[in-house]
């Protein structure tokens, strides 16, 4: 788990330090990438997109405040929106939430020779989740968000939060069983 | 159901801290073990290595971002005029009672015409372009429009940011006449340039890329500065010339010619005096000073790590800047450092040509006797005229070359350092973190396969044993095919082909593959295919060490009519029907001028592979066919004679091409290698025929 971001590291960086602003793109940036590249299942994709959400953060730091929510989470509201715009704009997926449903409707991955999980089969195994499910599984378990923060970024309570991480891991559970993929 | 979802948050957060997993198979009743189904599940993905961002991208990224948080606080400082009617940034907080000189201010700013910022002396606030080459671009401060391509006489301001192309530099003057020139592809933001009255200069620059030279002017009072800031370093100074080059890994590298620069690092200082330079590296702290050295002249070996001009070796490192297409024989000048264990380390080696061989470097005098004298272990002959020095002196030596003796032409006395602050003793230490202490190795470093048919792909092992603690390693392969490229397909295949990380502990299975050419259904009897894999860190941009090679080779005998005529009485050409692959060649490059005579007497007289044969018909196809170089099969075929390698070979074609798109002059070409190749059959190919 990361240390919250200090009130005077986040005025520093507010006033344009950019020895503050390295920092702060050391201590996210992996977990931004991560997040983006299980969104979008593309490397070079994620990486753009990383890239946006850092000069979006440069952007509008100064209209981030501490008392409201934490740092990471108001950092992640940024990579979610820009991955949603990014949807939108690629007319890829929608961009609504989608309906929860039966689980691995979706087609199975294409290789089943190794049938250990990877990081690849979870993001193909997440892309049959809805948004909301598969947001909550990354930030958690990808991240290693705690629950509080995850909660703030999607603007939701912690027990709703609850429900969603225990519906996403049944969810994926079922698919990954389906798909012959082992994951103990 | 908002009960389980609490267990399974507490479960999870037992998992954070480290508990143990429970055991599905313990527990009790079906809630229970799909509960611990989730658990694990959760640790599964955790426990996943994740995909990473690619080292590159990640530093240029940051080097943006840096420059772009930079670009926002010189705005928000800037003093400004707001179209809602007052001044922005520092200057709100001018106390009333100063109200009549802001009035009086007010009404000067206005009656200039400025409308916007407070004026100093004429041409303060900009600098000239001069001396422009190539393509140059200003970016406006907002970005809106685009790069635009500006040249001599030009004026560039804070905010805008310049970038040079390929074979592309310009020289900037500011208002006192500090100068800064942009070598190619050099990526600079003006992030203030601001004067006042009393030739007081205020300049701050960030470069992101390339290599930058700074005159500067004697700064006046206090309150002027002159500072340039990089990704991995800043150096600030009062009056000096030096040189600033930031590498794609975002380190720099500042020199300095005279004067002194200070530089800062992660709250590191450092201050370098003339004739030394500096390396500063992203995270990490200062290293110690070095000297710097100037060397040209004629480059004679650059294979490998270490390289060789005019007799002097040095190192070459991931961030050195090489022009491309050099080779043996070129007329070089490498720029670089002397580190505290006398190691010369090469920063940029560009093509250059000098009326005489020759260098500069700063060192300690390790020697003195009548007409010679020793600095850093290396003999000169001191001609009269020169001043005297002592054993101990710190000295600035410019020497030229002549029948490999180095000759002093000029020998300078630096009084502004200590004579024995070079001394080696403290190097150990300065020394021992820069040596990496790399357990990073492959489980077999060279396998011999034994084949004659089909070649098989080889598969290797890359073991990176370390402590945890230790950080993960960003690592690519860079394979090199060192024999056989008659044989096989150029560029070899290998996984993983793009960087990929290692943790400690970890492992990464290499592989490497090798498809034979078109027309070779297997490794011919004596062929041998040599590859060599090594492992390049990404973040450092140096080869770690690790390395190994892998050798296919077929050690079957040739057949009788194809063994080697050991006597040279003809034996190997002795056959009573026509040789099939020599047929073979004929049939398919015929179209380009080839007849089974030829192809067998290339065979035969001049010992050439088949493979080697076709491989002069299919570069003349790509180079001399399609681009229209004009070198025959044939010519192609006299310069792998004269004895050129056919990476040699191929580098001049592309040269050619080259030559030819920029529409130089078309001249009489002459096959490099045709002297000496008609000096060979003289010698030993007796029976090569004109065609």
């Amino acid at each position: 788990m990361l240390e919250a971001l200090s009130p005077e590291l986040v005025q520093r960086a507010q006033e344009g330090e950019p020895i503050v602003v390295s920092e702060i793109y050391d201590r996210y940036q992996r977990g931004i990438f991560r997040y983006l590249y299980y969104r979008v299942g593309d490397q070079q994709i994620a990486e753009d997109l990383t890239s946006e959400v850092f000069l979006r953060m440069i952007e509008k730091i100064s209209t981030y405040q501490d008392h409201r929510l934490s740092f990471q989470a108001w950092l992640f509201q940024i990579a979610r929106n820009i991955s949603i715009d990014h949807y939108r704009k690629m007319n890829i997926r929608k961009n609504v939430e989608l309906e929860e449903e039966h689980p691995g409707s979706g087609e199975a991955p294409l290789d089943l020779v190794a049938r250990e999980l990877t990081s690849e089969k979870l993001c193909q195994a997440l892309d049959e989740l809805p948004d909301s499910q598969r947001d909550v599984i990354i930030m958690r378990f990808v991240v290693g968000m705690p629950i509080g923060e995850v909660a703030e970024t999607l603007h939701k309570t912690v027990d709703s939060i609850k429900g969603l991480q225990r519906r996403a891991l049944l969810t994926l559970r079922d698919i990954l069983t389906e798909w012959e993929v082992n994951y103990v | 159901m908002y009960k389980e979802d609490d267990r399974l948050e507490d479960r999870l957060n037992e998992m954070e801290k480290g508990h143990r997993l429970p055991d599905a198979d313990l527990e009790g009743d079906q809630e229970s073990g799909e509960l611990s189904s989730l658990v694990y599940l959760a640790a599964s993905i955790r426990g996943l290595p994740h995909p990473e961002q690619r080292a590159a991208t990640a530093r240029a990224e940051k080097r943006q971002l840096m420059a772009a948080a930079q670009d926002r606080k010189r705005k928000k400082q800037r003093v400004g005029w707001s179209p809602n009617g007052g001044f922005t940034g520092q200057w709100m907080v001018i106390p009333a009672v100063a109200g009549a000189a802001l009035l009086i201010l007010m009404a000067f700013v206005l009656a200039a015409g400025a409308g916007i910022y407070y004026s100093g002396p004429i041409g303060a606030q900009a600098a000239v372009l001069s001396s422009t080459s190539g393509l140059v671009e200003v970016l406006d401060e907002e970005g809106t429009a685009g790069w635009t391509a500006i040249s001599d006489g030009d004026k560039v301001k804070s905010g805008e940011r310049l970038r040079t192309g390929a074979d592309s530099r310009v020289v900037l003057t500011f208002f006192d006449g500090t100068q800064v020139t942009l070598d190619p592809n050099t990526d600079l933001m003006l992030n203030e340039i601001d004067g006042d009255w009393g030739k007081k200069l205020r300049v701050s620059l960030i470069q992101n890329g390339g290599m930058t030279s700074h005159q500067v002017v004697p700064l006046k009072g206090n309150d002027s500065a002159y500072s340039i800031l990089t990704p991995s370093g800043e150096a600030s100074v009062r009056g000096t010339s030096f040189n600033v080059m930031v590498e794609d890994t975002g380190d720099s590298v500042f020199a300095v010619e005279t004067g002194a620069v200070l530089v800062s690092n992660n709250g590191d200082e450092a201050v370098l005096a003339a004739g030394q330079g500096l390396v500063t590296e992203l995270g990490k702290p200062l290293e110690a000073t070095s000297f710097l050295f100037l060397l040209n002249g004629e480059l004679q070996d650059n294979s490998g790590k270490t390289w060789t001009v005019e007799g002097v070796s040095f190192t070459v490192k991931g961030g050195t800047r090489i022009d491309t297409n050099l080779e043996v024989g070129d007329s070089v000048l490498v720029s670089g450092r002397i580190s505290n264990k006398n190691e010369w380390i090469a920063d940029s080696i560009v093509a250059y040509e000098a009326d005489a061989p020759g260098g500069s470097f700063t060192g300690v005098v390790t020697g003195v006797s009548p007409g010679q004298v020793e600095i850093d272990g290396n003999l000169f002959t001191l001609p009269e005229g020169q001043p005297e020095v002592n054993s101990g002196d710190l000295v600035r030596v410019q020497f030229t070359i002549i029948d490999g003796a180095w000759v002093v032409v000029k020998l300078e006395v630096l009084d502004s350092r200590e004579p024995s602050e070079p001394e080696p003793e403290p190097e150990p230490e300065i020394e021992e973190p820069d040596e990496p202490e790399t357990a990073l190795f492959f489980a077999s470093e060279e396998d011999k396969v034994t084949i004659c048919g089909q070649v098989e792909p080889f598969m290797n092992t890359l073991v990176y044993e370390a402590d945890e603690s230790a950080e993960d390693l960003h690592l690519s392969l860079v394979v090199t095919v060192e024999q056989g490229l008659e044989y096989i397909v150029d560029p070899v295949s290998f996984t993983p082909d793009t960087s990929f990380t290692i943790q400690p502990g970890g492992e990464q299975l290499i592989t490497v593959d090798v498809a034979l050419k078109e027309g070779l259904d297997a490794l011919p009897p004596q062929a041998e295919v040599e590859i060599k894999v090594e492992v390049k860190n990404e973040d450092t941009g140096e080869l770690t060490g690790a390395a190994y090679k892998v050798k296919w080779e077929c050690d079957e005998e040739l057949p009788e009519e194809e063994q080697e005529d050991s006597d040279g009485d003809g034996d190997r050409c002795t056959r009573d029907t026509q040789h099939p692959h020599a047929l073979t060649l004929a049939q398919e490059y015929a179209a380009y001028g080839a007849t089974y005579d030829k192809i067998w007497d290339w065979f035969c007289h001049d010992n050439l592979g088949f493979g080697e044969i076709e491989l002069g018909y299919k570069l003349h196809i790509e180079y001399g066919e399609a681009l229209g170089v004009g070198y025959s099969p044939d010519e192609i075929i006299e310069m792998r004679l004269g004895g050129l390698g056919w990476g040699q070979i191929k580098q001049e074609l592309k040269q050619a091409a080259k030559d030819l798109l920029v529409g130089e002059e078309s001249q009489e070409k002459v096959p490099p290698g045709k002297e000496k190749s008609e000096e060979a059959k003289n010698k030993d190919k007796p029976n090569k025929k004109d065609d």
